[in-house]
């Protein structure tokens, strides 16, 4: 069997587990689309400040002034990425250490380069569904228009999920056990989420100086801009790209560096 | 493929070489020295047994020679071939069954054995795997709702989906009911009349004696003793063994002084050792003597306070051979 062929059949092993797995189903699908539906719902038709500061009669200055859900179904879109890609990828990948099926897997002559590709490209095919998903309901309950830039978004969450995959494999030789992965993956995503104002423009520069250190602000800038809720020609926004792909490179080097196959030895 | 490993091929013509040839053997964590020097051969169709306590080494010896672990020194040809030079190679070819189950998740029995078998160049077909190891009624079940017995079938079972030639079994009956214990050992059986190599490590003495050829007593990462279970017993464990509980007024000295003991061992029960059981058991229980005497209880209902209680005579086990080998039992 070819590498690749071996990569596609583990690919589908890791869909149909997820798809059977409903804790990370719902994690990576119902989160999001709960959010969506419980905010999208209060602020229907209300109108939030993007990219810019509220002035003190409450005028949007620097930004553009859109409907609420223009600007919160690609957030919430972003974040499904986000749960499925780092937070689900995480778990599960602990869980498998721990219970020693990742070493179980060493034992076999499937090349490790094809078992990361498996989970990966599983996490990525959820991403592109749970973004479709969003979309569709964002849609059809809120009328939010369907993405501005098709290709810049599919290019935005395929190279976000790629980047937010390879962080959260990074993470995992710092995770000590299965039972603390959901809270380390929650921990580390829930406040940077907060203050890279994926609910609502806090108009705060201190968190938003601090959410621009981290990837997840700049997934949402550019899922923003490819959605078509910041005014952009293209769609395109290379600096955000730019920043995660830099996460992305030194997720990769922690990962080979780190990265272990078995729980430490008690 | 197409690639040159020159000698092992051309050596293995031969038909002498061992499965497994193993030389001075070294792994480290830390201060731990976990494998301390070990040196052992495996040859074709030998069910090879590693014995020893938790901690002895067993385990991490098992996976440097699976090719998951790296030695701080020695080397280990298995096949004819370099495991850590070759690890894939030799991954093709072997079958692990690791001491946790590890099975994949949120996966029907079926699906678990197609996984693997997609995993090898050359594998049985499933079916047939699946109905060797009496797993067909299960086959559509998840993994996470099996027995402990039928996890740990399926596992030797995804052990054996590439038809190895030499297959490793870390504690394959750890943790089973003594029902699934022996279900286990007619597996073994089976894959040895198959002809493949089999290397098991336990710490179930019964197990070793029953299922291996050659038993390697492991302790602190070196190698006590390696030989068939009978020589090791007749060299180790000679005579017959009489087990009791220790009474009041009858130590370990009066014991070793009386007449045909060869050896006391104290370990919560006392072990007396001798080639002359019915001596030692006649004066142990004599009317007379000071012990029986002493003991309230005497001439009673035998339960009382001072008698010789729980009495047991055996021959030589296993287990007696590691106590006289390391003054320790097996699970302690």
């Amino acid at each position: 069997m070819s590498d690749l062929a071996i990569g596609l059949r583990q690919v589908r092993a890791e869909q149909r587990a997820f798809w059977r797995n409903r804790a990370a189903a719902l994690f990576g699908f119902g989160f999001p689309i709960m959010f969506l539906l419980i905010f999208g719902t209060i602020f229907n038709k209300q109108s939030t400040c993007v990219d810019g500061t509220i002035g003190a009669s409450g005028q949007c200055v620097g930004g553009a002034e859109v409907p609420y859900n223009n600007f919160f179904v690609p957030a919430m879109a972003a974040w499904g990425v986000i749960t499925t890609c780092f937070s689900n990828l995480t778990i599960g990948v602990v869980n498998r250490r721990d219970n020693g099926l990742l070493k179980r897997l060493r034992g076999t002559p499937l090349p490790s380069a094809a078992f990361v590709s498996g989970v990966l490209g599983s996490a990525l095919i959820s991403a592109v569904i749970v973004v479709a998903l969003t979309a569709v309901v964002g849609h059809l309950l809120y009328q939010a228009p369907w993405p501005a830039h098709p290709l810049p978004a599919l290019v935005t969450v395929l190279l976000a999920g790629l980047v937010f995959c390879v962080i959260g494999l990074a993470i995992t030789p710092f995770i000590p056990n299965a039972d603390a992965a959901p809270a380390v993956v929650n921990f580390t995503s829930l406040p940077i989420l907060f203050i890279s104002g994926f609910f609502f423009n806090f108009n705060n520069a201190v968190f938003e100086d601090i959410a621009k250190v981290f990837p997840i602000y700049w997934f949402k800038e550019s899922m923003l801009t490819a959605f078509g809720t910041e005014p952009s020609s293209s769609g395109w926004n290379g600096q955000d790209l730019l920043v995660m792909l830099v996460w992305g490179v030194v997720g990769l080097a922690v990962t080979l560096r780190f990265f272990r196959w078995e729980s430490r030895r008690v | 493929m197409i690639h040159a490993e020159p000698m092992p091929a051309a050596v293995r013509l031969r038909g002498e070489m061992a499965d497994i040839d193993v030389t001075g053997l070294v792994k480290r964590y830390g201060d731990v020295v976990a494998v301390d020097g070990l040196s052992f051969s495996v040859q074709k169709g030998e069910v090879f047994g590693m014995l020893g306590p938790n901690g002895a080494g067993k385990t991490t010896t098992l996976e440097i020679i699976e090719g998951l672990r790296v030695p701080d020194a020695g080397t280990v040809q298995v096949l004819g071939t370099d495991v850590i030079a070759h690890p894939s190679t030799v991954k093709e070819r072997i079958g692990v069954q690791l001491q946790a189950t590890a099975l994949p998740e949120f996966t029907k029995v079926r699906e678990a054995v197609e996984l693997f078998a997609a995993l090898y160049r050359r594998s049985r077909p499933v079916n047939e795997v699946i109905e060797e190891f009496n797993l067909e009624e299960k086959a559509d079940t998840y993994t996470d709702k099996l027995s402990g017995g039928q996890m740990q079938r399926l596992s030797i079972a995804l052990a054996l989906i590439n038809d190895p030639d030499l297959v490793f079994l870390d504690e394959p009956t750890t943790g089973l009911d003594p029902q699934a214990r022996l279900n286990i050992w007619t597996v073994i059986e089976g894959i040895r009349k198959r002809g493949k190599t089999v290397v098991l490590t336990t710490h179930y003495m019964e197990e070793a004696e029953r299922l291996c050829d050659r038993v390697a007593v492991i302790e602190r990462g070196r190698i006590v003793a390696l030989d068939t279970p009978r020589r090791l017993i007749v060299e180790h464990a000679p005579g017959t063994t009489i087990e009791f509980a220790l009474v009041s007024g009858l130590d370990v000295e009066t014991l070793e002084k009386l007449p045909g003991v060869d050896r006391v061992v104290a370990d919560g029960r006392v072990s007396v050792t001798t080639r002359t059981p019915e001596a030692v058991l006649h004066a142990l229980l004599d009317p007379q003597a000071p012990w029986a005497a002493a003991a309230p209880g005497a001439g009673g209902d035998g339960e009382g306070e001072g008698t010789i209680r729980d009495l047991l005579v055996r021959h030589g086990t296993l287990e007696d051979v590691f106590l006289s080998l390391t003054g320790r039992s097996l699970r302690e």
